[in-house]
């Protein structure tokens, strides 16, 4: 069993550090967005509701136009978030990763 | 012959595709109690589930008979007010994926109460996980029994206590032999075999109105009697608060239901775990689209005779609108989809309880007894002997409160309490354990009491039980205490956290290994 390696130093690492910052801010952003289009969404169901009758599309009304665009928006967010960590996450937790071996040697 | 008072015909059909579903599923309990023999296999699957089958596993969660009956069924009385909440349960994938699916592989065991465990005083912080787990586990899994019972009495015609006995009895059977390999297994064959009968049903009733969406719509709201206003919102959640509070209950409480977090441990690491939830919300998501024209269908197809078939709630639209594009009543056609539609709806029931009674037997046997009162002494073969006893013990107290409530019991109230204990009291201690460094025991504590606390008086004041269904003068006038509570939730983790002085050194390490995997349990140890 290899000795238990400092995690608070770890933590410091410029590695680990890029990793938790890049993270943040992607996580920051599909936040965001997730929060302003389903909370926008509840206030216009509560407080809009002559507008959320109103059917742009032949019969279609903004409810359901808004309730379908949620399921694109919430299928766009994983897919972008998915295709990120494959490509710019998981390399630099392969670096963060092998620093963390190599300070767990000694 | 007529000694049933009760409408209540027995149907061959049905209980044919019924026994159909039973023997296929128990067969898949018998394949998987052949490889159910340690304590992290009988929990998660010996971590050996590939994303894409965890994704279909948790959308079978999701897809439960709630989601699928309950908004078709909601959609057809009320309209658009019926798919507020499952949009919201779809959306609350952003935060599962974004903050917890990966960092729960990476960092916990078989419950989320070992994330908590992880950093904080891990026998008060696991206790009160653990406490958060059975309220919402309790109340969903009791509600899912007497749903399960009152649907298998309409549609099969046997009656509601014996329905409550098999489906009971069945969900034990997967669980306590075949583990969560089997239970995953149920839930993989529901999730297709539900897709498949929503989207022929779904097909099948666009092709009525020559795919025309706009034209299911304008028929839809002509026979729905109230014109243009069925297809907005304001026919169900009259209150607009109400609206915003049920939303914020199914966004944020589905995020914190412990069966389906507790899948998330099931796959071999934190890149599967992330993939399952990508493929859990595709299928997640076109579930929802099709249910909405499941919905719209029936209005737009049953005609005038619907609303008495359909039932209280609605529950049997998509059951009926089956019949009526098979042929109608009486004709082969519309009795073999009335029993096919039924049979998928009895499929979903199953391996929705199933899980649930996992994840029971998870907080009581893994939190509660072994790690708080054994304080992790046994060995790996008495956690799973516990994990059985813990098993039956849960499933044994559902049957009889679902029975001694009996079918007209208002579940509306149990499932609302449901998921906004998991959004006010599991939500923000999980949320803010992996977030906020301060973040300490006694935070979490009092957040998971707060949250507890704050949803079951508001609920209690409720109109729901206050004094009865749809009283007017109750002293909390919002059917979900959610807007209420989960903010109650996260000020119990602040103020909790502030008064203590504990500081805790281990959020280095949790935020390090959660982040990368280091150290996270491994897939199938026993295989080797």
């Amino acid at each position: 069993m290899a000795h238990e390696p400092d995690w608070a130093a770890l933590e410091q690492t410029p590695e680990f550090r890029e990793l938790g910052e890049r993270r943040r801010r992607f996580v920051a952003v599909a936040l965001t967005i997730f929060t302003v289009w389903f909370g926008g969404f509840l206030i216009l169901a509560a407080y809009a509701r002559d507008f959320m009758t109103k059917q742009p599309i032949g019969s279609i009304s903004w409810a359901y136009i808004l309730a379908l665009s949620l399921i694109a928006m919430t299928w766009g967010i994983a897919y972008a978030y998915l295709r990120w960590s494959d490509s710019r996450l998981e390399p630099l937790a392969e670096r963060a990763r092998r620093t963390a071996e190599e300070a767990e040697r000694g | 012959m007529t000694a049933l008072p009760v409408a209540a015909e027995v149907r061959a059909l049905p209980i044919v595709v019924f026994g159909v579903i039973l023997a296929i599923t128990l067969g898949v309990t018998y394949w998987a109690s052949r490889r159910t023999s340690s304590a992290s296999q009988f929990w998660a699957a010996g971590r050996g589930i590939t994303a894409p089958q965890n994704g279909l596993a948790i959308a079978g969660d999701y897809m439960s008979a709630a989601a699928f009956l309950g908004v078709s069924g909601l959609i057809f009385l009320y309209g658009f007010d019926g798919y507020i909440t499952g949009i919201a349960a779809l959306v609350s994938f952003i935060p599962v994926l974004l903050l917890l699916a990966e960092r729960l592989r990476n960092a916990g065991k078989y419950t989320m109460a070992d994330m908590l465990a992880y950093r904080l005083n891990s026998r008060p912080a696991r206790s009160a996980a653990a406490l958060g787990t059975i309220f919402v586990v309790a109340f969903y899994l009791v509600a899912q029994m007497i749903a399960a019972g009152a649907l298998i009495e309409a549609l099969a015609g046997i009656s509601f206590n014996i329905a409550v006995l098999i489906t009971g009895g069945t969900m034990l059977v997967y669980v306590i032999f075949g583990g969560m390999l089997a239970t995953t297994w149920v839930q993989i064959i529901k999730a297709v075999f539900l897709l498949t009968s929503v989207t022929v049903l779904a097909v099948w009733a666009l092709g009525k109105v020559s795919f025309n969406l706009s034209e299911l719509f304008s028929r839809a709201a002509d026979a729905s009697g109230q014109g243009d206003k069925y297809l907005g919102p304001g026919l169900f959640l009259i209150k607009p608060m109400d609206v915003v509070s049920t939303g914020l209950a199914f966004a944020l409480g589905t995020a914190g239901l412990p069966h389906i977090l507790m899948r998330f441990f099931t796959v071999p690491d934190a890149r599967a775990a992330r993939r399952s939830a990508g493929w859990a919300v595709l299928f997640i998501g076109v579930f929802y689209v099709l249910v909405m024209i499941v919905g719209l269908g029936s209005r737009a197809l049953l005609g005038p005779s619907g609303d008495k078939l359909v039932g209280e709630g609605g529950n049997l639209a998509a059951p009926y609108l089956a019949q009526t594009l098979g042929g109608g009543a009486g004709s082969a056609g519309g009795d073999i989809f009335f029993a096919i539609v039924s049979a998928a709806a009895f499929a979903t029931i199953l391996a929705v309880v199933a899980g649930l009674v996992m994840a029971a037997s998870g907080a009581v046997a893994h939190d509660v007894w072994a790690n708080v009162i054994r304080r992790g002494r046994d060995k790996e073969g008495e956690e799973l002997r516990v994990a059985r006893i813990a098993a039956s013990g849960v499933g044994v107290v559902a049957i009889a409160l679902a029975i001694l409530a009996g079918k007209d019991f208002n579940i509306q109230f149990l499932v609302g309490l449901a998921f906004s204990v998991a959004a006010s009291a599991n939500f923000p201690a999980l949320l803010l354990s992996i977030s906020w460094r301060r973040f300490n025991t006694a935070g979490a504590i009092t957040g998971v009491l707060f949250g507890l606390v704050t949803s079951l008086t508001l609920i209690v004041l409720s109109p729901a039980v206050w004094p009865g269904p749809d009283s007017h003068g109750s002293p909390f006038p919002l059917s979900n205490p959610a807007v209420v509570s989960i903010p109650a939730g996260f000020i119990g983790c602040f103020l909790g956290t502030l008064f203590s002085s504990a500081e805790d050194r281990v959020f280095d390490e949790l935020r390090v290994k959660s982040d990368t995997g280091l150290g996270a349990e491994e897939a199938s140890p026993s295989a080797a």
